[in-house]
Parts: structure tokens; sequence; C-alpha cells
């Protein structure tokens, strides 16, 4: 009788210091409470050009979703297993570089940012977390940061080209891990360097795709399409980013883009 | 005779009104499993919506340029119709604008732009709203003065709820959406 109570009590303290130790091995949550701030959109939202966004004290990830992470994810969530996933939710590239459903193989580094991942996938993995995928202004204010000044994206033309030459750089796999190099002044991350990012309003620019169609068409395509204009046509890097954004669709998955999540602060 | 052949029919139909957990086929929008609330205020979930030609478009009442012209759009659709066809449509409304469009506003839009009685429109919350429009292809960005830009897609969609086509633009030609509705009506 007294041995079966020790037997119990043993096994609920191995359960309990299995549990406690995963929650330590997982260390401090990894994410930065960013202050209120700004971003300047790169499509106008209103009639006057050089308005800024302002955008709230949110939380942000320090770094971009692993590999490791994401399989952790599919585990407990076989609906976005690469077999089970529907083709609403993600193409059949999807985690692609993934040997298996449950296997990352050689071709995915564990500790690198997950790709091949859609928008769904995303959405849900920090659905998962408790959290949600950041918004465009939301990513835009935190990666407009440099190591040492805020808002660089926007004035600080040395800046400006670096990220540009990374863009023009070829995504080579397996990805190195996060967290190496590309800290900035947030103490964020890989927000350039890496991968590029999923936002929760990935499709939120009025562009048709053929340039030259948008001003004849866009007063029929779109309503209110009467504000919609580059602000600063210059800042090539910010182009890039929202040319790439308004050319995905939810279902997307993509070498070289994975994702990281937000929360809204309490 | 006819009458035998007329309720089998009848019974067919509403049997397949029931059916809501069938497979659906993977691209099928009725997998996003959301739900909403039409103009009347019941819950619906979208899977209800499978078992009818729907022609499906996403609005904003207090939209005052294109929102009333893809209404219109649709509405020349189903006059191409033979008319003994055109009761079978039905169209399914969505709100980018949960804020402003309660069911309420809804019902007021539809009695004022004279609606019948197979338009429903739907609300419902922000992260509902992203996902259709995500799956339709549909662009919207919220302005600062609270209105919406927004692409105007008009989608013909089977009663599996899978798109067949998109009618891209206000007053745009509208023959391939008729024709493909003909075919879905045959």
């Amino acid at each position: 009788m007294l041995h079966q109570l020790a037997t119990k009590v043993f096994r609920i303290l191995i359960i309990f210091l299995f549990v406690s130790g995963g929650a330590l091995a997982k260390g401090p949550p990894d994410t930065v409470v960013l202050p209120d701030g700004e971003y300047r959109p790169l499509l106008k939202v209103s009639e006057d050009p050089s308005k800024r966004i302002p955008v709230q004290a949110f939380e942000l990830d320090v770094y971009p979703v692993t590999n490791l992470e994401f399989l952790q994810f599919v585990k407990n969530h076989p609906k976005w297993k690469k077999s089970n996933v529907l083709s609403l939710f993600a193409g059949s590239e999807y985690l692609q570089l993934w040997e298996g459903d449950k296997k990352l193989g050689s071709k995915s580094n564990p500790k690198a940012p997950v790709v091949f991942v859609s928008w769904f996938a995303a959405k849900a993995y920090c659905q998962a977390q408790g959290k949600t995928l950041p918004t465009e202004a939301q990513w835009e204010y935190a990666a407009s940061a440099s190591e040492k000044k805020k808002y660089a994206a926007y004035d600080d033309g040395a800046f400006q080209r670096q990220i540009l030459n990374w863009y023009g750089e070829p995504t080579k796999h397996p990805l190195p891990d996060i967290g190496q190099k590309n800290k900035n002044l947030f103490g964020i991350y890989d927000l350039h360097g890496l991968v590029w990012e999923w936002v929760l309003d990935f499709n939120n620019a009025m562009v048709t795709g053929e340039s030259r169609g948008d001003r004849a068409l866009e007063k029929n395509l779109f309503c209110g399409s009467g504000a919609s204009g580059s602000v600063d046509p210059g800042d090539y890097a910010t182009f890039m980013r929202y040319a790439f954004r308004s050319s995905l669709k939810a279902n997307y998955v993509v070498s070289n883009l994975g994702f990281r999540c937000a929360k809204e602060k309490k | 005779m006819k009458h035998i052949v007329l309720s089998i029919l009848l019974v067919m139909c509403s049997a397949s009104g029931f059916a809501k957990d069938a497979n659906l086929p993977e691209e099928s929008l009725y997998n996003l499993g959301s739900t909403w609330k039409n103009q009347s205020g019941e819950d619906v979930a979208l899977v209800s919506l499978q078992g009818e030609v729907q022609i499906i478009a996403m609005i904003f009442t207090s939209c005052q340029y294109a929102c009333p012209m893809i209404i219109a759009d649709i509405k020349k659709i189903i006059e191409e119709l033979p008319k003994k066809k055109q009761r079978q449509i039905h169209v399914s409304l969505f709100s980018f604008d949960p804020e402003k469009d309660t069911p309420k506003t809804l019902d007021k839009f539809s009695k004022k732009s004279s609606l019948g009685e197979n338009w429903q429109l739907y609300t419902s919350h922000d992260d509902n709203v992203r996902e259709i429009a995500a799956v339709l292809g549909v662009k919207y960005k919220k302005m600062t003065n609270g209105m919406f830009s927004h692409s105007n897609i008009i989608n013909i969609v089977n009663v599996k709820g899978v798109v067949l086509h998109q009618q891209n633009g206000i007053n745009a030609d509208s023959s391939e959406s008729v024709k493909i509705l003909k075919e879905l009506l045959r």
C-alpha cells in the first residue's frame, strides 16, 4: 500500500520535473515590446503624401520561426502536416525541404527559419501560440530600424543599400541559424538578411500587376483608388517588399519566405 | 407522374442542402469553416452555402462608388439568364467592415438596394474577413477615413464552393460569367 503510494508520488514528481524542465528549456519568451511608433506606407493612405501612420506599442518575436519550432507545431496540429494540408491553405510545395511529415532531413537546418509555408499555415502557427502575424505596419515599423537608428530605412542611404544588397543575393539552402547577425535597435534579429516574412495584411496593395494598366484601370478595379500612389519611388528596397507581397496569394509557399509572430500589448 | 418526379427532385435538393460535411473539394472556399451573421442577425456557417450556385462578392455598405456598381453588375449577370433559372442563383455579399456593417445596417442596405430574397449579406470579425478575402484573391485596405479600398471581383461559385470564374473590375465583360452560370444551371 505504502509502496504503491510512493510509486505514485514518484511518478507525479517525474512528470512534474519533465513538464517544468520542458518549460525551462524553452527559456524566457523570445519577444520584445516595441514602443509606440510610426511607419511610412509606400502607398498613400490619405491625400497627404508625407503622412506617417501611427503604430501602437506591440510585442514582436525576436527571431523568425524556425524549422524545429514549426515541426513541433505540425506534430501537435496534424491538419498542417504536409500530407494533410488542403490545397486551399497551402500549395503543393508546402514544406518542400522537409524530408517527411515529421522529419526535417538534410536540407532543413532545425535552427534556420522555416520556409515554404503559406500565409494560412503561418497564421495558424501564431494563433496556436496565442499570437498573430504582425501587420504590415507593425513589421515595417520594426524593420525600419537599423542597428543604431530608428526609421533608418526611410532616410539612411547606407542602410537602404545594405538591404538592397541582400535582396540581390540568391537564397542558399540549408539556411543558416537564426540570431547570428542583423540585430536591430529594438533587439530584433533577422528582419533583413535571412528570409522575407509574411505579414497579416499582405493582400492590401492595390496594384494589378500590369503597371501601365494600373492608372487607367484602377478607378474601376479598386474602390477608393484615387488615393493610391507611391510616397517615395526612390526607396527601392521598400518598393520591392511591397511588390513581392502584392504578388503573393494566401496559399503560396516560397523558398525564402518565412514568418514571425506578434502580439497586441496588454 | 409529374408530381412524383417533382417531389423526388425536391427531396434530393433538400437532402443535398443538409449534407453539410460531405466531402468538399480541397480548393472549396467552404473549407474555411467560418461563421457569419446575415442581415437577419442569424448565424450562418459558410459551409451551409453549399448546394446552391452562388455569386459571391465583397462589399461594404458605406461605399459610395464601387459597391453599388458591383451590385448592379451582379444584377445584370442574373438578368441575362433565362427567367426560370434566375431564381436558382444565390448571391452572397461579404462585408469588409465588421465595425459599421452590423446585421441591422446590412438589412437596411439590402432594402434600400432592393435586393431579392436570394441575396444574403454577411458580416463577421476581422479575421474571417481577412481569410475569405485571401482565398478569393481580393485585396483591400482600410483607409484613414474609414473607407476601404478594395479590388472588385465577382466570383462564380459552384455548389461545392469552388470558384469557377472571377469577373474582375466594374462594368467588365460578363459574357463568361453568364456562360458558366448557364452551364451550372443546366
